[in-house]
């Protein structure tokens, strides 16, 4: 993926930089909001990392300029910590996701996998489909190998988000955000907890396994390893 | 204290208002009494001129000039004590008779000084109140009266108001002077004690007199302020000392892994190891520094403006259903009584943060094969949300302690936590104007979160 990280901190935008090439992506850095704005209307990218706070033109009203002169590319917001109000402001911006510093750097690379990869303007679907795994949207139900399995509501949210995501690494944090809806991080295993229960409904019985444990990071619903 | 200062306070500023007021009332005063008095006397003379001229002009009408001229020669001999004045003069200004010199022949009202001879040859200057009028054949006539008592009651009735008036004046001041030093003095009092407290001594108290009146009331209401304020600086001091020796224990850890890791040499892998639980312990006081900065942000109270209308029973109940299966991982069992529709104002993640809180602080501190129970009853027009548990509970004198940072019972030190959890939903309670109490559910702890009517 080509992807614009604008970072006016040196160390910051040198270390994601970093660890993106060693994954095989091109990265290109601007340190203010004017060089960014200049680079997003400018040239393609796959993903836009935006930092919140950027000298002269800050994130947000960079973001808001790129998004009038008909910038599509997908934002990812840094934002501080402790600013519960800063995720809807990045997102009322044409922010399409936010992630807090400091942050681990498995949760940035699974983010800008599930940004970078959205199919664009693909007509809803209302069957997904992994294997021989079937989610049905509209009537709620879901069968493995034409076996109709019950799931609870939280657990069908949990399944449906991991489909969406199929063959990607999803983190902990964008299952609580994402399914639950919870902006912070509870103590207790939650998102262990219902995964297992979602394991033992639809992986259980059936061969080959399908919801995978990326170590240190998160699941990842695919057909093999 | 100087002249210029006590020219500038509040107190003589009123002595000035003072002042003007007895003025105008002086001066209203006066032109009663004048009225009352050189007035009536001034009407008075101009009735009898008034008269005086009627008759002489029927004098004139019925025998002409000669038989006026006999009358006012009458008019002058009869009159012994030289009240009454007159002038007949033709049209060329030439006198024909009476006592007054001539004049020019100006009609209506005049007042003019007349010299009169008094004993001893000594010349006296007298008002005179006359009116002139002219006669039919260019004759002029002038009748007028000695005013000379008019002018003095005129000369009596100023000069007394003046000085009333000065004195009123000087009076006020020195009142106004008196009075604002004493309120100056009271002032300063309050000025001092401020000055000392800024100064940084925040013990200082203003004195009170005892009496009771405003100042006195002014003070002890500074007084409560201050005390208040010095009740949160204490506990401010607190949570800055309770951080920072939060903060030393997992920080010292950190720094003694990695210190451990650099003197022994070790496999790659050993190094992975120590590199690992160093994140783990950099993780764990960044979370402490989240959780302390959204509490710091919920106090501010910013998030107020962002309330919408929201469920409270499925909130509460989407909560439960989360947790139901990790209570059962835990060996809990998570009971709920929710009926629908209850809504409430408020703020949907603050609060499904709260309710986590509440209940992952009694998963985490009650025995394994204990319940818990949440509730949601509509009260009135507002709503009750219990959380009740069956562990030890917490002992009464604890029950408030519980809510501030880093406060953890002596009990829960095994257990993790950053005793932040309640202190995040003591500041949301606050935020929501929820009025939370714990009580002893014997056994176990009893949370109601008592939301306000709407």
């Amino acid at each position: 993926m080509k992807i614009l990280v604008i970072e006016d901190d040196p160390d910051t935008a040198e270390y994601i930089a970093q660890g993106l090439k060693e994954l095989g992506h091109t990265v290109d850095i601007a340190p203010n909001g004017k060089d960014g704005l200049f680079l997003a209307a400018g040239e393609k990218y796959d993903v836009m990392v935006v930092d919140r706070m950027l000298p002269g033109l800050d994130g947000l009203g960079l973001v808001k300029t790129a998004r009038g002169a008909g910038v599509a590319t997908p934002v990812l917001f840094l934002t501080t910590m402790g600013g519960i109000d800063d995720r809807v402001e990045a997102l009322e911006a044409g922010g399409d996701d936010y992630l807090v510093k400091p942050f681990a750097f498995a949760e940035l690379v699974a983010r800008i996998n599930a940004l970078g990869r959205r199919p664009a303007l693909v007509p809803e679907q209302t069957v997904l489909r992994v294997a021989d795994l079937e989610v049905d949207l509209i009537r709620h139900t879901v069968k493995r190998r034409g076996q109709r399995i019950d799931l609870q509501p939280r657990e069908f949210r949990l399944l449906e988000y991991l489909m969406r995501h199929a063959g990607r690494v999803v983190t902990r944090t964008m299952l609580l955000e994402h399914v639950w809806d919870f902006h912070f991080d509870p103590k207790t295993s939650v998102v262990e907890t219902h995964i297992s229960r979602l394991r033992s409904k639809i992986d259980k019985d059936f061969a080959p396994e399908l919801i995978h444990t990326v170590r240190g990071t998160g699941y990842s619903l695919r057909e093999s390893e | 204290m100087n002249l210029n200062r006590l020219l500038h306070t509040t107190g003589f500023r009123y002595a000035l208002l003072y002042v003007a007021l007895f003025g105008a009332s002086v001066l209203v005063l006066f032109g009663v009494v004048y009225w009352n008095t050189a007035g009536y006397m001034e009407r008075q003379l101009k009735e009898v001129v008034d008269a005086d001229v009627q008759s002489l002009k029927g004098d004139y009408q019925e025998g002409g000039v000669n038989d006026l001229h006999r009358s006012v020669d009458d008019r002058i001999a009869s009159d012994r004590h030289r009240q009454n004045l007159y002038l007949l003069q033709d049209r060329n200004g030439a006198r024909i008779a009476g006592n007054l010199e001539p004049r020019r022949p100006l009609t209506g009202w005049q007042e003019s000084v007349h010299s009169v001879s008094a004993e001893h040859d000594e010349e006296e200057h007298h008002l005179i109140l006359g009116r002139g009028v002219m006669l039919p054949g260019g004759f002029y006539l002038f009748v007028a009266q000695d005013a000379n008592q008019l002018d003095e009651i005129r000369d009596l009735t100023t000069g007394a108001f003046g000085w009333a008036f000065l004195a009123v004046a000087v009076l006020a001041v020195i009142g106004g002077m008196v009075m604002s030093a004493g309120l100056l003095h009271r002032v300063e009092t309050v000025n001092r004690t401020a000055q000392d407290i800024i100064q940084g001594d925040l013990s200082r108290r203003i004195p009170t007199r005892g009496t009771n009146d405003e100042f006195d009331q002014l003070a002890a209401n500074l007084n409560r302020m201050l005390e208040r304020i010095q009740l949160l600086m204490e506990e401010l001091r607190q949570v800055s000392s309770d951080i920072a020796h939060d903060l030393r224990t997992p920080l010292g850890r950190l720094r003694q892994h990695l210190e451990g890791a650099r003197l022994r040499p070790g496999t790659v892998e050993e190094y992975k190891r120590v590199i690992d639980r160093a994140i783990a312990d950099t993780d764990a006081i960044l979370e402490t520094f989240a959780a302390l900065l959204r509490i710091a942000q919920v106090e501010s109270g910013s998030r107020r403006s962002k309330f919408t209308e929201l469920d409270l029973s499925q909130l509460l109940q989407a909560v439960v259903e989360t947790y139901t299966p990790v209570a059962e991982d835990g060996d809990h069992t998570l009971v709920s009584a929710i009926p629908p529709g209850v809504t409430i104002r408020g703020d949907r993640e603050l609060l499904t943060q709260m309710f986590v809180n509440l209940i992952e602080n009694a998963l985490g501190h009650t025995p394994s094969g204990t319940a818990i129970e949440v509730s949601l009853e509509s009260s009135g027009p507002g709503a009750l949300v219990t959380v009740v548990d069956h562990g030890t509970g917490i002992p009464e004198h604890e029950r408030r302690k519980v809510f501030q940072r880093f406060y953890r019972l002596d009990t829960s030190r095994g257990t993790p936590g950053s005793g932040l959890g309640l202190a995040l939903v003591a500041a949301i309670a606050e935020l929501h104007g929820v009025d939370m109490t714990l009580s002893d559910n014997q056994p176990g702890l009893r949370v109601m979160l008592r939301f306000p009517a709407r």
